[in-house]
């Protein structure tokens, strides 16, 4: 347990040192968001028009005039829903991905998604290399950096994809099936509750599990410059398993970060009442805030186990050489 | 006093009310099998000019037997996924035997006070026939040829011995665990029409049409449980068997659920108003939704209230609440003197549940417990009157309902304080309403086009109607109808005449406009030109096809404003004002005086409307949603 506590203290310490890259994260998701937005505050504005509706939605909020605009909405128009404000903005999308439907969205809300992830798996090279090496890289180095492992890790995320798939598209309603099954009877909703909790806990549980194991697969290629990345997979592991009690806490560690960064941001997310621009500014910095620290937990969960998994291998420094395939070779755990 | 009154008027009332079918069952609940086994009696007399040849009955739980049926295989239904279902889960009725007793004159060497009597035993000559859709598979009605038809006026007697089995519960009736809902779970007469034929359709929807009738039921079941059912329990009787028999009567009423289950706990409470009689209030709750006691009681007590003052008072002394089980699919439905509402074990104020459901199933003991239409033809009547009445009733008792997002497949609310709810709107539902009329037999409504036609539209109908005509004015036709059809089946054409009678004026053009319609109304501002330094003008179109009078207001610059009238009849309508008046503002219909206009945002125009600002204040709201989905894709590597 010490361990992870002290490795999840240098992976907030890592986090820290690389503000630039959590900036150049949070440019890219928020030019990806925003091209789609002024698409859809031209429909919004288009259905407004010059009507009263349109004073009743800059002070907050016409259920009448959303049903209208939902009757009519089509292609991206049809993903917009008044409960994106406030917490809702991120219970819906967490509760849709918890609950396997995130991929029930429009198509170019999936795209969108999809083009953010491949910027994930460009930088994630990048940090982890910045991670290992502990200096800021140039903006060469660094995009030297992402190209070098981007194939690596797109596919790695191919791997992780079919693993997803057995989770969201198997496991998942599998498991609900079963809850439905052995609630046949059940008349008291508690109980059923109870049941589904307990399923979605397992579910959660090997999801956290495989979100572990592809992070340090990520880690391990970085570390000892891997090129099969079913290697890394067994690589990660036989680490993981072979350090349950360091790897599960620190991940733990890590999502009650996330969890305090979620709670303060659905306790203070300013709802619908803005109707002047410094507090629509306010309401959109604040959503940034929150993105912002979504970012930061997740190079915290990826330079936290970074160090962790520098203890069990005993690699300090960074290795430029490459091992090649046959790179099996079992470090100190 | 003034109890007293009502109370003779209502006497009054089922003096010429339909009332030809009397029951008497007394059944035996078996939780082992599931079945609910016993003896009927049934006394019928045929107010009708016209003889029946032969008697029909529904036998509603036979659309439970097999996924062959009509109702198994109705657009509702047929998309069900029975896989969980096993062999115990199916229902349906056997009437295992018919005695039908002619009652005779008395004749010489008779005993006295035993009347003669002359019984046919007809369990062979029972058959099943389809009269809506011919399907060979299903048994919902049941027939018996007489061996001599029921003279006019005549009262007949027939005694039947049946056993039910209980169904795994959707669709309103059923099982589920020890949780029992009998609803329309016995053999039920159909209805003998004034023209001589039988009104007993297939069990299809549920939806139901039924003589009213007096009715002294005796229901046994496991000791402990707790039971609650149509009307007033007489007696509970231990039979020392390990179970107990619950003995309930009820008076004019055309139908008789009940519910049992140890689960289920009582909590009573009494309506009191000034104006009307007493209500004795009996909620039947679940362990879940211990502490939301007093919120059914409350919207209980708001139908009670609204509608008796608006309509006139519920004629019963008592009603029970039912709160029914967790997926039990029993909830949101009426019975004569008893109601199922629904709720959830977390349910925040200011979200519809349970007040809303409970609204309205309490004030369908209204309209269809005393306005008893024939609900599978003409299901708007009780169904649009009732969400009408609710409407109104929830503007007052419950005036602010917000959105409420169920998290964790429905377990955990979220309720968004910022985001109040529009109550029923036909809003952007153009293409809903133009998929049928509302004059079509409501068995007959697709699935797309039976919602909006029995709820929405005619709710909406009776909206713009009431604020068209004043609610001075509307509102007494209203209760005048509740008086004259109290205990009786009225037809659209009934409601018809007695509202032009009452107003005085001619509403043919209203009527075909709407119920022989499915064209929409849809008025709005076409343009506006306030800068011309001639004359400044307003063009008020009719988008939709459906005509309406409609008010136009044209405020100006400084303040003063011109309320213009149209009759609607032509495309468009022009208005010309004054050179210099700057026009600020135009509302077509300010009022909302037609509730069914399917586009209000087109109804307005302001002249610096700050569309821009709330289209991208929004659209930054949902870019920090979109945000938050990248990041949750982002997860996956």
């Amino acid at each position: 347990m010490k361990t992870a506590v002290t490795a999840f203290r240098q992976g907030i310490s890592s986090a820290l040192g690389a503000k630039r890259f959590i900036a150049w994260m949070w440019l890219g998701s928020f030019i990806l968001a925003l091209a789609p937005a002024l698409i859809l505050s031209a429909q919004i504005e288009d259905s407004l028009g010059s009507s009263a509706k349109a004073e009743a939605m800059a002070q907050g909020y016409d259920d009448r005039w959303y049903q209208e605009f939902e009757g009519d909405a089509t292609a991206l128009a049809s993903s917009f829903d008044p409960t994106v404000a406030g917490a809702g903005a991120v219970f819906n999308s967490m509760d849709a991905f918890l609950t396997g439907e995130h991929f029930d969205y429009f198509p170019a809300v999936i795209f969108v998604g999809l083009a953010y992830l491949l910027l994930w798996i460009w930088a994630a090279g990048a940090l982890l290399r910045t991670f290992q090496t502990g200096h800021a890289p140039s903006l060469s180095e660094c995009s030297a950096d992402g190209t070098r492992y981007f194939f690596r890790f797109l596919r790695l995320f191919i791997l992780s994809g079919l693993a997803y798939l057995v989770i969201f598209g198997w496991l998942e309603p599998f498991l609900e099936d079963h809850v439905w099954s052995i609630s046949h009877d059940t008349i008291d909703e508690r109980v059923a509750f109870f049941w589904f909790v307990l399923a979605y806990l397992v579910l959660w549980i090997i999801l956290a599990t495989v979100n572990m194991i592809f992070d340090y697969a990520k880690i391990v290629t970085v570390l000892e410059s891997r090129r099969s990345m079913l290697g890394a997979i067994m690589r990660s592991l036989r680490l993981v398993f072979a350090h349950p009690m360091q790897a599960f806490p620190l991940y733990g560690l890590n999502l009650l970060l996330a969890l305090v960064f979620l709670l303060i941001y659905t306790s203070l997310a300013p709802g619908t009442a803005q109707s002047s621009w410094i507090w629509v500014i306010w309401a959109l910095i604040f959503g940034q805030l929150y993105i912002a620290s979504r970012i930061f937990t997740r190079l915290c969960f990826l330079g936290s186990q970074l160090n962790l998994c520098r203890t069990w291998t005993a690699i300090v420094g960074g290795i430029d050489e490459e091992p090649g395939d046959t790179d099996e070779v079992i470090y100190g755990s | 006093m003034k109890h007293t009154i009502l109370s003779l008027l209502f006497a009054l009332s089922a003096a010429v009310a339909t009332m030809a079918a009397d029951y008497t069952l007394d059944v035996r609940l078996s939780p082992t099998a599931k079945t609910v086994s016993g003896s009927l009696l049934l006394e019928w007399t045929n107010d009708t000019e016209f003889p029946a040849p032969d008697l029909r009955f529904h036998l509603h739980f036979n659309g439970w037997e097999s996924e062959k049926t009509s109702f198994m295989n109705s657009w509702r239904w047929r998309d069900r996924d029975l896989d969980d279902w096993g062999e115990g889960d199916w229902g349906g009725t056997e009437v295992t035997s018919l005695i039908y007793v002619r009652s005779l004159p008395a004749a010489e060497g008779d005993e006295e006070g035993v009347p003669r009597r002359e019984d046919f035993d007809l369990t062979g000559r029972i058959e099943y026939i389809q009269p809506d859709d011919s399907n060979p598979h299903d048994r919902s009605v049941m027939r018996v040829v007489l061996p001599q038809p029921v003279a006019a006026g005549e009262t007949i007697r027939v005694e039947m011995e049946f056993s039910t089995k209980v169904p795994r519960t959707f669709a309103r009736t059923g099982f589920r665990g020890d949780y029992y809902f009998l609803a329309h779970w016995f053999p039920k007469l159909g209805v003998f029409e004034k023209n001589g034929t039988w009104n007993c359709h297939q069990f299809i929807q549920t939806e139901f049409y039924s003589d009213f009738g007096d009715y002294d039921v005796k229901l046994q079941v496991p000791a402990g449980w707790t039971l609650g059912a149509t009307g007033q329990p007489q007696e509970v009787r231990d039979n020392g068997d390990g179970t107990a028999t619950h003995h309930y009567t009820q008076q004019r009423v055309h139908g008789f659920a009940w519910v049992s289950s140890p689960q289920l706990t009582e909590h009573r409470r009494r309506f009191e108003h000034e104006t009307l009689p007493p209500v004795e209030m009996r909620l039947l709750l679940m362990p879940d939704h211990a502490g939301q006691e007093d919120r059914y009681f409350r919207a209980t007590e708001a139908s009670l209230r609204y509608y008796g003052e608006w309509f006139g008072a519920y004629p019963y002394q008592h009603v029970t609440i039912v709160d029914p089980a967790w997926e039990s699919g029993s909830g949101g439905m009426e019975y004569p003197t008893l109601f199922t509402g629904g709720s959830r074990w977390l349910t925040p104020f200011g979200s519809d549940r349970p007040e809303s459901v409970t609204v309205h199933e309490m004030g369908h003991q209204f309209w269809y417990g005393v306005i008893a239409n024939n609900e599978f033809e003409h299901a708007w009547i009780d169904e649009g009157f009732n969400s009408y009445s609710q409407l109104r009733t929830q503007m007052v008792a419950y005036p602010e309902v917000y959105l409420t997002e169920r998290y964790f497949k429905g377990f955990i609310p979220l309720l968004f304080r910022g985001l109040p709810r529009a109550r029923r709107t036909v809003a952007g539902q153009s293409d809903e309403l133009e998929k049928d009329i509302m004059a079509r037999p409501s068995w007959q409504l697709g699935p797309d086009a039976y919602g909006i036609n029995s709820y929405t539209k005619p709710a909406l109908m009776l909206l713009t109607l009431e604020r068209h005509l004043g609610w001075e004015v509307f509102q007494p036709a209203m209760a005048a109808f509740y008086s004259e059809y109290s205990f009786r089946h009225p037809t659209p054409e009934d409601f018809f005449r007695v509202l032009e009678e009452q107003t005085g004026q001619d509403l043919q053009w209203f009527w075909d406009e709407t119920y022989y319609s499915s064209n929409v109304f849809d008025y709005g501002v076409s343009q506006v030109d306030t800068d011309r330094l001639e004359r400044p003008f307003v063009v008020v179109r009719r988008f939709g096809e459906s005509r309406f009078p409609v008010r136009t207001r044209v405020t100006f610059e400084d303040g003063t404003n011109a309320l213009e009238e149209w009759d609607g009849q032509g495309r468009w309508q022009d208005y010309y004002y004054e050179p210099g008046q700057k026009i600020v503002r135009v509302e077509v219909d300010p009022d909302e005086v037609l509730a069914l206009d399917v586009n209000r945002t087109n109804n307005t125009w302001v002249r610096q409307a700050p569309s821009s600002f709330a289209a991208k204040k929004w659209a930054l709201k949902w870019m920090v949603w979109m945000q938050n989905v990248m990041e949750t894709y982002a997860f996956h590597f």
